[in-house]
């Protein structure tokens, strides 16, 4: 799909003729199989890849909901990299 | 939702004029009178064109195979049939149609729509003879056959999809030979039956060792008598056992490569193929049935930004896949390039876990690959004509296979591990040369 063929944005519905800022947010997913001789196999297609076109304050809210999820899950990854964030360490893994 | 979907299992309706046995549609009697309105199929295929939109232009589907499917797809009004399907061409002009039926209910008129929609119906029959049948239907086996002819004299072709239990696994190739007549076909499909309604291996199950000896086996030694290879499955194997054998294992993890929807190591439900029933639900595949949580992807009309959600949930139903793949060491096993890996969605609604079966699936593939590799040989030489390959004696024990054009170059590596097996030069050309033991 095309700038030029939409009329709302494609996640609030808001009208094209409010909406400030567009944006194109593409998302890739492709998922792969880790196999147990530690090379990785395709899964019969197991991939995507989509835009969303967002007004402004969807891309706000986007990022932000985008960014706390990974600041989260860094912190259990890297406690250090948590410590970078400003996170508080979690006691538990 | 749609964004991935190259196949598409339509339930207009999960009522049915049979009881099947072993049908995985439960509770039919719940659904009677049951038909999916064409506004919601509207709705569908409006669905279906705005998710393709979400692709980016590299990754959108040429293809859309639309299967009428059940219950028995045939109980829905033939007027609304035709409309359901000039409104899906009017917007999907590459669109196909295809049907499952049990060919109970077949008009002169339905073979018509059937011959001018470019249907070819898949049947559901399990065997030539009443007797065979009698886990579908008491009575109306001859009805079946007759309206074989019935279609045949409207040129619309059709195949049966056999299922395999106590009841017809005895004489399992003859009835295959009998089918291929009556259909006129080169091969038939036959998919072995599983009990969900008990989580013991039970009636009308077969066991590993009968679909070896009197599937497998009779299937190969047929093979080996007049080249033909009269199971699809089968054939199947065969192709990916040779496949291996001759150009080892080509999976690059980076390619989008769909090679099937079903009994392979991750199938393709919720990604590629989904079902979608007569009150709009759609889920990954008809099998589940509605089991389990996961295999249910939303509504036609269910937002599904960036497809992220039906992705998540194909996504979650193949990690329990990867889980038992891990559990069972298949990535080590002999027969993991040979092997259908079972149906996930049977096995939970027989255990309620997943699972791969052993004791059915592992026991049957291990015993085929034994038998393929102590016979490689001489399968490859009735292989290799059943595929046209053009095959040379150069010697009473001594023949060469020449590959035709377009498969990719002879694997050496590959091919110095059979025993025998050996490439050679001639005028240029690498051809299989064996030596038979």
């Amino acid at each position: 799909m095309t700038i030029e063929e939409l009329d709302t944005c494609t996640l609030c519905g808001k009208p094209m003729a409010e909406i400030l800022v567009l944006t194109e947010v593409t998302l890739e997913i492709h998922s792969r199989y880790h196999r147990e001789d530690d090379t990785f196999e395709n899964m019969n297609g197991l991939q995507k890849k989509t835009s969303e076109f967002l007004c402004e304050e969807c891309l706000q809210q986007f990022v932000e909901k985008l960014t706390s999820f990974t600041t989260e899950r860094r912190s259990f990854a890297s406690p250090e990299a948590a410590a970078q964030d400003g996170q508080d360490v979690p006691a538990v893994k | 939702m749609f964004e991935n979907v190259h196949e598409i299992i339509l339930k207009v309706t999960r009522d049915c004029n049979l009881r099947c046995a072993y049908c995985y549609v439960r509770n039919k009697d719940r659904y009677r009178g049951e038909r999916m309105s064409f506004a919601l199929f509207k709705r569908l295929i409006d669905r279906y064109v705005l998710d393709q939109q979400k692709n980016s232009p590299d990754r959108q589907k040429q293809t859309l195979s639309l299967i009428f499917h059940g219950g028995e797809p045939t109980l829905l009004d033939t007027h609304e049939l035709i409309r359901f399907m000039n409104y899906a061409r009017r917007k999907i002009p590459y669109i196909q149609f295809g049907m499952q039926t049990n060919l109970t209910n077949i008009s002169a008129e339905l073979a018509i729509i059937l011959q001018k929609y470019g249907i070819s119906p898949g049947i559901s029959a399990d065997g030539w003879h009443s007797r065979f049948n009698q886990l579908r239907t008491r009575r109306q086996s001859k009805t079946i056959f007759r309206n074989v002819r019935l279609l045949k004299q409207y040129g619309v072709n059709c195949a049966p999809l056999i299922i395999i239990n106590k009841l017809n696994i005895r004489s399992i190739l003859t009835n295959i030979q009998r089918m291929l007549k009556i259909f006129g076909l080169q091969d038939i499909k036959a998919n072995y039956v599983e009990n969900i309604y008990t989580s013991d291996p039970a009636y009308p199950e077969v066991s590993a060792d009968e679909l070896i000896t009197q599937l497998f086996l009779p299937v190969i030694n047929q093979l080996k008598k007049k080249q033909v290879i009269v199971e699809t499955n089968i054939a199947g194997m065969l192709d990916r056992f040779f496949q291996t054998s001759l150009f080892g294992v080509n999976n690059d993890p980076d390619k989008d490569n769909v090679s099937g929807n079903c009994y392979m190591k991750f199938c393709a439900g919720g990604n590629n193929i989904v079902e979608v029933d007569a009150d709009g639900a759609v889920c990954s595949c008809g099998r589940w049935d509605a089991v389990h949580e996961v295999c249910q992807l939303g509504f036609i009309n269910t937002a599904d930004p960036w497809g992220l959600r039906s992705y998540g949930k194909a996504a979650c139903l193949q990690i329990q896949k990867a889980r038992q793949l891990r559990k069972k060491h298949c990535d080590i096993c002999p027969a993991q390039n040979i092997c259908s890996y079972g149906c996930l969605a049977f096995a939970y609604a027989k255990y309620k876990d997943f699972r791969i079966r052993e004791e059915l699936v592992c026991a049957y593939h291990l015993k085929a690959k034994k038998y393929l590799q102590e016979n490689s040989s001489l399968i490859l030489k009735a292989y290799a004509g059943a595929r046209q390959w053009p095959v040379r004696k150069i010697h009473k024990k001594i023949f060469t296979v020449e590959l035709p054009a377009g498969f990719p170059p002879l694997n050496e590596a590959q091919i110095s591990q059979m025993p025998g097996w050996s490439v050679v030069n001639v005028d240029g050309q690498n051809l299989l040369q064996v030596i038979l033991c």
